[in-house]
C-alpha cells in the first residue's frame, strides 16, 4: 500500500511498523512487518505500546482489535535478529550473552502483563502464525478470533528458552495441563484445537478474522463503557481470589439513578425481553 | 403455595419448578423470595437431600423482571438479587434442569447451582436487550466454571452460547435431548441422594469455599474437617 493510499483510507500510520485505522467506536491496529513475520522488533514493540496507552485514553473509542499484515503471521514473537544486533554491540560471543543483552536492553510489551490499567475490551484477530511473545499478546487479549489456518503456540522451549509471561494467564485460559503441555513441549495449536480447548472464540475462514473481530466489537459496542470495563475488571479481580471473597468485593453496578441503567431499562421494555414466550433466543 | 413457584418432593429431592411461563419465568421480587424460602426448606428438612430447579413452558428464566424493575419501587425497583436466592450456600446440592432462555438473572442463578443438565437447545447468556446491572456472581463463578476468554466473551459481547458449546467449556455438566433435561437432572439427584446417605457426605461447602484458596491453605482446612467428623 502506498502512503497516499493509506492516507486516502483514512489511516493513520504510526512509524511504518504498526498501521492504525479507526472504525468508529473501533481502534484497528495492524503489526505491519509482515517480512519478517511481523516479528517484535524496538519500533513495533515501542509503537504498540503507544497505541495501547492511546487507546486506554481516548473517550471516543470503545474496543481495539489488534491483527498483523499479510496473510502468514499474525506475531511471530520478538525478532531474534534484535538481540544479534545487541550482542554484536556488546561483543558478547556465547548464547548466554546474547540472552543477556536482550535481557538488559530489550523493550518490553507493556500490554502483556497488563500492568497499566487497560479495562476496554480488546481483541485479537489471529490471521496466522502466532508465535512466543506474539502467542503471549494474543493470550493478554479479551477475546481471540483465529483463522483456520493459523497456529499458536510457544515454541521458546525449543531453542532452550522459557515463555515467560504467559504461564499464569495459560493456565486461566485453559487449565494446568494444558498450561504446562504448551510450556514444555512448545508444540503449535492448530485453530481448531485452540476453539476446542477454549482458547478462541470462534475459528475465522482465512483473511476473515479481521471482519469477523469487528462484528463481535460492533456488539460489544451496544454496551455502555462502564458497564464493559465493570465487568472486565470485575473478571480479573475475583480470579485469585477465595470464592466467597471474590463474589463480594464490590458495589452495585450501574446506580439505579445511572443514566445507562435507565437506558437499558427502557430498551429492555421496548424491545422485549429474549428468550420469553414468542420471542427469538439469540 | 405461591402460584409463581410449585415445589413437590419425589424420594429424598425436592423439585422446585418456577411457574410463570407467561413472562418466561422472569425473575420478580416475588419468585425471588419463593425461591429463596424453597431453599431454607430443602435446608431444614433432614428427609431432603438434594434439590432440583427447572423452569416451567420450556423456559429456564430470562432473567430479571424489567416491568417490574421499571414500575415497582424499594426492593420491586432494586436490581440487586435478593437474599437466599442463590443456592450455593446451602450444605445439600442443587441441580439446574435447563431448557430454552437462560439469561441474566437466570444464568447467574443455574451457575449458583452446582450441576446444570441442559436440553440441547437451552441458551445461555447475557443478551443485548438484558440490563445494565452488575452480574457479580458471574464475574467471579464464571472464570471457575469455564475460562478467562470464554468469561469475557459472555460477559461483553453478550452473545448467547449453546448447550454443547458450554459443555465443552465444562459449565454444563450433561446435555440431553431437547425436553429431557428434567428427567435426566431427577435421574442424577437419584442416584446422587442413593450413594450419600447425608447432606454432610456431600462436603459441598468445601469444594466451593476452597476454590481460590491457596493449596496448602485448602489442604490443612480439609484435614482438620476429617479430624473434627
Amino acid at each position: 500500500m502506498q502512503q497516499s493510499d493509506i492516507q486516502q483510507a483514512g489511516i493513520q500510520q504510526s512509524g511504518e511498523v504498526l498501521l492504525r485505522e479507526q472504525d468508529g467506536d473501533i481502534l484497528v491496529a495492524t503489526m505491519n512487518r509482515p517480512e519478517r513475520m511481523n516479528a517484535l522488533d524496538d519500533n513495533l514493540t515501542n509503537a504498540l505500546n503507544e497505541a495501547w496507552l492511546d487507546f486506554r485514553d481516548a473517550p471516543d473509542l470503545k474496543v481495539m482489535i489488534i491483527t498483523g499484515a499479510g496473510d502468514r503471521a499474525f506475531c511471530s514473537g520478538v525478532d531474534l535478529r534484535r538481540n544479534d544486533e545487541r550482542a554484536r554491540d556488546l561483543g558478547a560471543q556465547t548464547a548466554q550473552a546474547i540472552l543477556d543483552a536482550d535481557r538488559s536492553r530489550g523493550v518490553r510489551l507493556s500490554f502483556n502483563g497488563n500492568n497499566f490499567g487497560l479495562w476496554k475490551p480488546v481483541i485479537a484477530a489471529i490471521n496466522g502464525w502466532c508465535l512466543a511473545a506474539g502467542c503471549e499478546m494474543a493470550m493478554a487479549c479479551d477475546l481471540r478470533i483465529m483463522e483456520e489456518h493459523a497456529q499458536m503456540g510457544l515454541p521458546e522451549v525449543k531453542r532452550g528458552m522459557g515463555a515467560k509471561q504467559t504461564t499464569h494467564k495459560l493456565y486461566h485460559l485453559t487449565n494446568l495441563n494444558i498450561g504446562l503441555e504448551m510450556a514444555w513441549t512448545g508444540d503449535t495449536l492448530t485453530a481448531q484445537r485452540a476453539y476446542d480447548l477454549g482458547l478462541v472464540t470462534e475459528v475465522a475462514p482465512k483473511s476473515e478474522s479481521v471482519a469477523r473481530a469487528k462484528e463481535l466489537a460492533r456488539r460489544i459496542c451496544r454496551f455502555p463503557s462502564g458497564y464493559l470495563e465493570y465487568h472486565k475488571l470485575r473478571v480479573f479481580q475475583s480470579l485469585g481470589l477465595p470464592l466467597d471473597y471474590g463474589m463480594s468485593i464490590d458495589q452495585r453496578f450501574p446506580p439505579q439513578e445511572s443514566e445507562d441503567y435507565r437506558t437499558g431499562l427502557e430498551r429492555s421494555l421496548s424491545q422485549g425481553i429474549p428468550g420469553g414466550p414468542g420471542q427469538h433466543l439469540d | 403455595m405461591s402460584p409463581l413457584l410449585t415445589t413437590r418432593t419425589e424420594g429424598r429431592v425436592l423439585v422446585v419448578e418456577m411457574a410463570r411461563p407467561q413472562e418466561g419465568n422472569a425473575l420478580n421480587r416475588e419468585l425471588q423470595t419463593e425461591l429463596a424460602g424453597a431453599w431454607r426448606q430443602l435446608e431444614a428438612d433432614e428427609e431432603l437431600l438434594a434439590g432440583v430447579l427447572h423452569g416451567s413452558g420450556g423456559v429456564f428464566s430470562v432473567g430479571h423482571d424489567v416491568k417490574e424493575l421499571a414500575s415497582g419501587s424499594g426492593d420491586q425497583a432494586d436490581p440487586t438479587p435478593a437474599d437466599g436466592l442463590f443456592p450455593h450456600s446451602l450444605s445439600k446440592p442443587v441441580i439446574a434442569a435447563v431448557e430454552g432462555a437462560c439469561f441474566g438473572l437466570g444464568f447467574e442463578l443455574a451457575m449458583a447451582c452446582d450441576l446444570r443438565v441442559a436440553g440441547e437447545d437451552a441458551r445461555f447468556g447475557f443478551p443485548d436487550t438484558n440490563l445494565y446491572v452488575s452480574y457479580r456472581l458471574a464475574s467471579a463463578l464464571l472464570p471457575r466454571l469455564t475460562n478467562l476468554g470464554a468469561s469475557l466473551d459472555l460477559l461483553l459481547t453478550g452473545n448467547p452460547m449453546g448447550a454443547s458449546r458450554l459443555e465443552q467449556l465444562r459449565l454444563v455438566n450433561r446435555v440431553t435431548p431437547a425436553g429431557q433435561a428434567l428427567i435426566a437432572a431427577m435421574d442424577l439427584a437419584q442416584d446422587m441422594v442413593e450413594h450419600f446417605g447425608s447432606a454432610m457426605a456431600f462436603r459441598k461447602e468445601q469444594i466451593w469455599q476452597f476454590s481460590g484458596l491457596p493449596l496448602p491453605t485448602a489442604l490443612s482446612l480439609a484435614r482438620a474437617s476429617y479430624n473434627g467428623g
